[in-house]
């Protein structure tokens, strides 16, 4: 009877930490094999100019 | 008799819980197109748009090149859109306010390199910045953003995973093509071939000389003398279009702004210069040319 109780205590435990890792992977989404999306603040500068020149585009 | 139900049935929920946290939100590395088993060194192999306001980003290329989008979450962590045209990924959308006195809305093209710390060791050394400094993305890769010499920004990119290869072929709401308005044309392409190891050659065009970036045997960017003096150097990314006309004409309509329209002096009329509502410069190329 004990050795029946302790077989499914260790199975709940593997049980448990399996859903652990589930919902880490849920909450995280388990993305990161696409896009990098680095955050890069700097200003465009003037581009109005881009208009000024147009027959000097090769 | 309730407990041994209940160790029966929690491995399913677990494990469906694995599946679906995997499937629902992570396309695996080879979902949405091909990659190469090696890096493709030298090659532009994604494009993010940093841009203040994602939904009206969303409406306006969507509406422009038929684009698709999925809320992915970021390697970092965060909101990240990504980007889809026929079920192939080709890029991403991460969000960044703009201060008051400047605009950052930006395309952002990030060029494959064998080492991203050496090559912003290399760019600093050159004279550039390091604008985002090298970190690691998850199991993607490692990344970093720099300005060139001239200040011209630029994303670096070393993949664990492959880069995209070329089987994909082009066609309207593509990116074709990454092209460098240049202070010095010739100085900013030995820049990049020492960052990058590419290959610079030069070819007769419209009465000058243009300059072409080429690795594995193909033309992987141009670098060109800015149109003018007073335009900031920068990375200009092509996105193909069936009407180059027609998709200047729905850049108003859907709130973008046109810099230079088509017209037989520019390019045989096949090239638009536009920015979407949010401020970010694009080109609009005619494809097939």
């Amino acid at each position: 009877m004990m050795h029946e109780r302790e077989k499914v205590s260790t199975w709940t435990k593997r049980i448990l930490i399996l859903l652990l890792v589930a919902v880490c992977l849920q909450l995280g989404g388990c993305s990161g094999n696409v896009g990098v999306g680095l955050s890069v603040g700097v200003p465009i500068g003037d581009h109005g100019y881009i208009s000024v020149g147009g027959g000097r585009w090769l | 008799m309730n407990r041994m139900i209940f160790a029966r049935l929690l491995p399913a929920l677990a494990l469906a819980l694995v599946i679906g946290a995997c499937s629902a939100t992570a396309p695996g590395p080879t979902a949405g197109f091909s990659l190469s088993n090696e890096p493709l060194l030298g090659k532009f192999v994604w494009h993010d748009l940093v841009t203040d306001d994602v939904e009206k980003a969303r409406r306006f290329y969507g509406g422009l090149l038929g684009w698709k989008f999925e809320k992915s979450t970021h390697p970092l962590g965060g909101d990240y859109t990504l980007i889809t045209l026929d079920g192939q990924y080709l890029g991403g959308m991460v969000r960044l306010e703009d201060p008051a006195e400047a605009d950052y809305s930006r395309w952002l093209p990030y060029l494959s390199v064998a080492d991203v710390d050496a090559a912003v060791r290399f760019a600093e050394t050159a004279g550039g910045t390091a604008v985002v400094a090298p970190l690691d993305l998850g199991n993607i890769g490692r990344a970093a953003a720099i300005t060139d010499p001239e200040g011209a920004v630029v994303g670096l990119l070393r993949s664990r995973v492959g880069d995209p290869d070329d089987s994909t072929e082009s066609a309207a709401g593509r990116i074709v093509w990454n092209e460098l308005l240049a202070a010095e044309e010739g100085t900013a392409a030995r820049f990049y071939g020492s960052l990058a190891g590419l290959e610079v050659s030069t070819i007769s065009r419209r009465g000058g000389e243009y300059t072409l970036l080429r690795a594995q045997g193909r033309d992987r960017a141009g670098v060109m003398q800015r149109p003018d003096p007073r335009v900031t150097p920068l990375w200009l990314t092509y996105f193909a279009v069936d009407d180059v006309a027609a998709s200047a004409r729905r850049v108003t309509e859907l709130g973008g702004e046109v810099l230079l329209a088509p017209s037989p002096d520019l390019r045989e009329g096949q090239l638009a210069v536009v920015t979407d509502p949010n401020g970010a410069i694009l080109a609009l190329q005619q494809w097939p040319q």
